[in-house]
C-alpha cells in the first residue's frame, strides 16, 4: 500500500511542478475558455437580441462547463499518453515497477480533482458573467461524474494508445473533442440508443438535476455505470492491444 | 589461455562469502526486530506458552531465515541469465529483421559488462529485452532467479536503465524533482532515497544545479541525471544503453569513473556502447554481437591478450625494392606507407622473435633503418577484427560463430 502512496504522492509533486513551471499555459487555459464563452454568451444575446430566457442561460452555463469536463477528462488519458510517447519518456514509464497503468489511474485522478477544481472556477466566473445563479448540489455532481466518467477515459485509453502505435494522432483526437460537445447537448434520458454515447446519460442526468431540480432511480445511475464500465473495458482491451503492438514493434522510444 | 565464448560457463564477478553475509543479513535493530515479531505472533496466534512461544520462535527463525538466504543465496551468482533470445521484427514480411539471434549468456553481481556491436547488431534490443520494454519472440531471460515474462513487475522493480533514443527523463523538472519522481515510479519515497540522492548529486556534480529545470543543462549533464535517476531506487541490475553518447571526453571519463564507484555496491551493470575506449576502461567482461548474434564473450584482458598481435612500425630510408617487400611478405601481414624522409612498413607479427629475421632481410637488402616503434593492440582493432569477420574465436576452430 505504501509503495502506491509513493507512487500517487511522485504523480502529484509532478503534476504541481509541470503546473508551476508551465503557469502561462494553466492561465492562459483559464482565460481561453472564458473568451470562448463570453462569445457564446453575447452571440446567444444577440441572435435572440437579448430576450434570453433563464432556463436557455442555465442549460448553456452547465452545458459549457461539463463539455470542458468532458474534454479534460478525454484529454487526461489520450493526450497523457501521446505527450509521454512524444517526449521520449514512455519507455521510463514502463519500468514502473507497480505497472504503468497505476501511473495512469493516479493521473486519472488527479486530473479528475484537478478538472474539478478548474470547472468550479470556471462556473463561479461564468455565474458571475451572466448574473445568473445556480443551486448545485456539489457532492452529488461528483458522484454522477465519478459513475458516468469512466466512459470518457475508457476512449482516452484507446485513442491513447492508438498514438503509441501510429505516433501522429492529434487530428483525429481533435475532432473527438469536438464530439464531445454533441455528446454533452444529446439527450440521454430516459434510456435510448443515445444513452449509450459516452457520457451522454451522466451529462444529461447533472444538467437535468440542476436546471430542473429531476430526480432519478437507482437504477438509472446503475445504468450509467454500466455503460461507463463497458467503454472503460472497452479502452482497457484496446490499450493492452496496442500496448503489446508497440512493445513487439520496438515503437515506445520513436518520437 | 583458454578463453571463454558463448554457451560457456563464465565464472567472473561471483561475490564473496562475506559479501553476501553483508548484502542480505539485516542490520541487528531489524533481524531483532523479525525475531520479536514472530515470538509475539507465536503468543497471540498459538496461544501458546512463554516456552513453548520460544520454542517456535526459534524453529520458525530459522525456517525462515534459512529460506530467505537460499532465495537470495540462489540469486546471487547469477544476476541475470539470458537463454536462446530471438527477437524479430515483422515476421511476416519478407523484409523481417532478426535482431537477437538466439543467443545466451549469463552475467554475475559485481561485474560491469559491456555489449559491443556495430549498429543494428542488437544491442538495444538485448537490453530491451531484458527490460520488458519489447516482447521477444522466443527463448528466457531471468532477472534475480525471475522470469520477467511471468513476473514482469517483480522483475522491473530491481532494474533501473537508461535507454538509448529516449529522453529518459522530464526536461521540465529539475535533478532533484527528476529523482523523486523516478523513486516514486519505484514505489519509494522521497524520505526513503534522501541520502542517495544528495550522494548522487555531489559525485556526478549536479550540486550546484539541482534545483534548476533539466531543460537548460548541456546533453552531459542530462545524460547524468538520467544515471542519478536509474539508481535512485538502488536497482541491483542496471543497464546503460550508450551512456556516453554524444559525451565529451571530459564528462565521459568522469562517468566511467562513478560507474565504477555505484559497481562496488553489489550490482550488476550492463553497458552497450560504441565508445570502445569506455567499454575497455569501465569493464570487466565484454561481449560483442554481430548481425543479432553473439560472437565473443569474455573478459576485456583476455581479448585483449587472445588477439593480441604485435605491430611493429619500421622507418626505413626511401622506398623498399619489391623484392625486399616480397620476402617481407613470406613472414609476415604487413602495409606501406610513403612520405618525405622515408617509408614506414607496418609489420603484423605473431611473435616478436620473427623480428629478428626481418632485420636480416633488410640487413640483405642494404635498407637504412631510421626507427623502430612499437604499436599496441587495443580493444577497438580486436572489435573491427571480429565484426569484420577477420577474426578468430578460439575453440571455435578459427570459424566465425
Amino acid at each position: 500500500m505504501k509503495r502506491y502512496l509513493n507512487l500517487f504522492a511522485a504523480e502529484t509533486m509532478k503534476n504541481i511542478a509541470e503546473m508551476r513551471r508551465y503557469l502561462f499555459d494553466t492561465l492562459s487555459a483559464v482565460v481561453i475558455f472564458y473568451i470562448i464563452f463570453l462569445a457564446m454568451f453575447f452571440g446567444l444575446k444577440g441572435l435572440t437580441k437579448g430576450q434570453v430566457s433563464a432556463e436557455t442561460l442555465d442549460q448553456m452555463i452547465i452545458g459549457y462547463i461539463l463539455w470542458t469536463f468532458a474534454m479534460t477528462s478525454f484529454q487526461s488519458t489520450s493526450y497523457k499518453i501521446y505527450e509521454e510517447s512524444q517526449r521520449g519518456t514512455l519507455e521510463q514509464l514502463y519500468l514502473c515497477s507497480l505497472g504503468m497503468e497505476w501511473t495512469l489511474i493516479f493521473r486519472l485522478i488527479l486530473d479528475f480533482v484537478f478538472s474539478f477544481f478548474f470547472s468550479a472556477v470556471m462556473l463561479l466566473i461564468t455565474m458571475l458573467t451572466t448574473g445568473r445563479w445556480l443551486s448545485i448540489n456539489i457532492p452529488y455532481v461528483f458522484f454522477v461524474l465519478l459513475v458516468s466518467l469512466p466512459a470518457l477515459w475508457g476512449i482516452g485509453l484507446a485513442f491513447g494508445s492508438l498514438s503509441m502505435v501510429f505516433k501522429k494522432t492529434t487530428a483525429f483526437m481533435s475532432i473527438i473533442t469536438f464530439g464531445l460537445i454533441g455528446a454533452v447537448a444529446l439527450n440521454g434520458y430516459p434510456l435510448s440508443p443515445l444513452s449509450f454515447i459516452p457520457f451522454t446519460a451522466g451529462a444529461t442526468t447533472i444538467r437535468m438535476s440542476i436546471t430542473g431540480g429531476a430526480s432519478f432511480p437507482v437504477s438509472w445511475y446503475v445504468t450509467i455505470a454500466l455503460i461507463s464500465l463497458v467503454y472503460l473495458t472497452a479502452g482497457i482491451i484496446i490499450f493492452k492491444i496496442f500496448e503489446r503492438e508497440a512493445r513487439k514493434k520496438n515503437l515506445l522510444n520513436q518520437y | 589461455m583458454k578463453a571463454r565464448f558463448l554457451h560457456g560457463k563464465n565464472l567472473h564477478g561471483h561475490a564473496s562469502l562475506g559479501t553476501i553475509m553483508k548484502h542480505f543479513i539485516p542490520p541487528p535493530p531489524i533481524f531483532v526486530k523479525h525475531i520479536f515479531n514472530i515470538f509475539i505472533y507465536n503468543l497471540v496466534i498459538f496461544r501458546c506458552e512463554m516456552s513453548s512461544g520460544f520454542l517456535l520462535t526459534v524453529f520458525f527463525s530459522f525456517v525462515t531465515f534459512q529460506r530467505g538466504y537460499q532465495d537470495k543465496e540462489a540469486s546471487l551468482e547469477t544476476a541475470l541469465s539470458v537463454r536462446n533470445l530471438y527477437k524479430v521484427y515483422n515476421p511476416k514480411r519478407a523484409d523481417k529483421t532478426v535482431a537477437v539471434d538466439h543467443i545466451s549468456f549469463d552475467s554475475h553481481f559485481g561485474e560491469i559488462l559491456g555489449i559491443l556491436g556495430p549498429n543494428g547488431s542488437g544491442k538495444t534490443s538485448t537490453i530491451k529485452s531484458i527490460a520488458s520494454i519489447i516482447a521477444y519472440e522466443e527463448g528466457e531471460i531471468t532477472v534475480l532467479g525471475m522470469d520477467n515474462r511471468q513476473k514482469r513487475k517483480k522483475v522491473i522493480r530491481h532494474i533501473g536503465a537508461v535507454l538509448e533514443g529516449s529522453r529518459n527523463i522530464y526536461w521540465t523538472m529539475s535533478p532533484v524533482e527528476n529523482m523523486i519522481y523516478f523513486a516514486g515510479l519505484k514505489g519509494m519515497s522521497r524520505k526513503d532515497v534522501k541520502e542517495r540522492m544528495e550522494r548522487y548529486l555531489h559525485l556526478l556534480d549536479l550540486e550546484d544545479v539541482a534545483r534548476k529545470q533539466v531543460r537548460s543543462f548541456s546533453k552531459g549533464m542530462q545524460q547524468k541525471v538520467a544515471i542519478a535517476c536509474a539508481l535512485i531506487s538502488n536497482p541491483e541490475i542496471v543497464l546503460l544503453d550508450e551512456p556516453t553518447l554524444g559525451l565529451d571526453v571530459e564528462t565521459s571519463r568522469k562517468m566511467q569513473s562513478f560507474i565504477k564507484e555505484i559497481a562496488k555496491e553489489q550490482r550488476h551493470i550492463m553497458i552497450t556502447s560504441h565508445d570502445m575506449r569506455f567499454i575497455e576502461k569501465t569493464c570487466s567482461r565484454v561481449l560483442i554481437m554481430k548481425k543479432g548474434r553473439l560472437i565473443a564473450d569474455d573478459s576485456v584482458k583476455n581479448l585483449n591478450r587472445f588477439f593480441k598481435k604485435q605491430v611493429f612500425k619500421l622507418t626505413v630510408k626511401d622506398h623498399p625494392p619489391q623484392a625486399l617487400l616480397d620476402e617481407l611478405a613470406d613472414h609476415c601481414e604487413f602495409r606501406i606507407e610513403n612520405h618525405q624522409e622515408g617509408t614506414d612498413l607496418f609489420l603484423i607479427l605473431n611473435d616478436s622473435q620473427t623480428l629478428y629475421t626481418l632485420f636480416d632481410i633488410l640487413r640483405r637488402f642494404k635498407a637504412v633503418l631510421l626507427g623502430v616503434d612499437i604499436i599496441n593492440d587495443d580493444l577497438e582493432d580486436i572489435f573491427l577484427k571480429l565484426v569484420s569477420g577477420n577474426g578468430t574465436i578460439p575453440g571455435k576452430g578459427g570459424e566465425e560463430s
